[in-house]
């Protein structure tokens, strides 16, 4: 496997390699468990998402946990030239930005505060990969009420017209990181 | 398996009987892929009979509702369309974004905790 160009220390999941237990890994929501099952290991091959696990200390095999980051780009309707300098919005109106498409804890090691732990590791491989290529925002996705209190728990806005989705400027991030 | 599009179509048709040949009538398509799925028969009367209302045959129905929920999937993946309020809100949390809040310093916490818990061993792979 490629090291990653961040010491290894700064996070807490690893790569999804061919070695972790995709197929016996549930957290109670079946479209999460088939997502870890059936496209993580394709869609990382693909470059387009990319899934991170968290593994238990003693056995490498079984995920205890899993976030996939993808990009996406939120489209500006009109704005004032003045906020297109100030936020550095392209040309077209478009900004890009992170996405946590999915996170899950499984059912075993539910009530530990690992949600909040992988949460963070996802919002830290957010801002280290904005400091890369650039994404001034990170979106959630929440497949229900239950996922969306969590992240606006942890100062997630909900967007109002875009269904599931929650925001949070990588700026806010970066201040517990630097 | 692969055939063309015009005689998958036709084939169904002969099944299901209420839609119009001319609608689907088209020059020859590009050579399709076969796609076979379980069906429950509940499903079947109500695809059957929503199909026929549409005067479109099952298949033709089934791909597209099953490509408009996939292009809607991607295009929530790849661009977020923002409505004026979402994007007056988007534009001021931008300009002055918030300090993190307690819950996510504690997450930020619970984060550094986990990296002491596990081995760099583990970490390393």
């Amino acid at each position: 496997m490629t090291s990653p160009s961040n010491p290894p220390s700064e996070f807490i999941t690893t790569l999804l390699a061919s070695h972790h237990d995709r197929a016996a890994f549930t957290c109670g929501r079946p479209s999460l468990d088939n997502y870890l099952r059936d496209r993580a290991v394709p869609d990382a091959k693909g470059l387009s998402t990319i899934t991170f696990v968290l593994v238990d200390e003693t056995d490498q095999r079984t995920i205890q946990g899993y976030y996939s980051l993808s990009s996406t780009s939120v489209e500006f309707g009109s704005v004032s030239p003045d906020v297109v300098k100030k936020l550095r919005i392209s040309k077209h109106r478009l900004m890009s930005a992170t996405l946590v498409g999915r996170l899950a804890v499984s059912t075993t090691m539910q009530g530990r505060r690992l949600g909040e732990a992988l949460l963070f590791d996802a919002l830290k491989r957010s801002f280290v990969a904005a400091q890369h290529v650039g994404s001034a925002l990170i979106i959630v996705h929440a497949l229900d009420e239950n996922a969306e209190r969590f992240y606006k728990k942890y100062g997630f806005v909900a967007f109002a017209d875009v269904a599931q989705g929650l925001y949070l400027p990588t700026a806010t991030v970066a201040r517990l990181i630097r | 398996m692969r055939e063309t599009a015009v005689r998958k179509t036709s084939k169904l048709k002969s099944k299901a009987a209420d839609a119009s040949e001319e609608n689907v009538a088209r020059p020859r398509l590009a050579r399709s892929e076969r796609l076979n799925a379980r069906i429950t028969p509940d499903d079947q009367v109500l695809l059957a009979k929503v199909a026929g209302m549409q005067g479109v045959s099952v298949s033709t129905f089934v791909i597209q509702a099953a490509r408009a929920k996939a292009k809607a999937v991607l295009r929530r993946q790849r661009l977020i369309r923002l409505t004026r309020r979402d994007q007056k809100a988007l534009i001021s949390a931008l300009l002055s974004p918030p300090e993190p809040n307690a819950a996510l310093a504690r997450a930020a916490t619970s984060h550094a905790r986990e990296l002491k818990r596990r081995s760099p061993v583990e970490l390393a792979r």
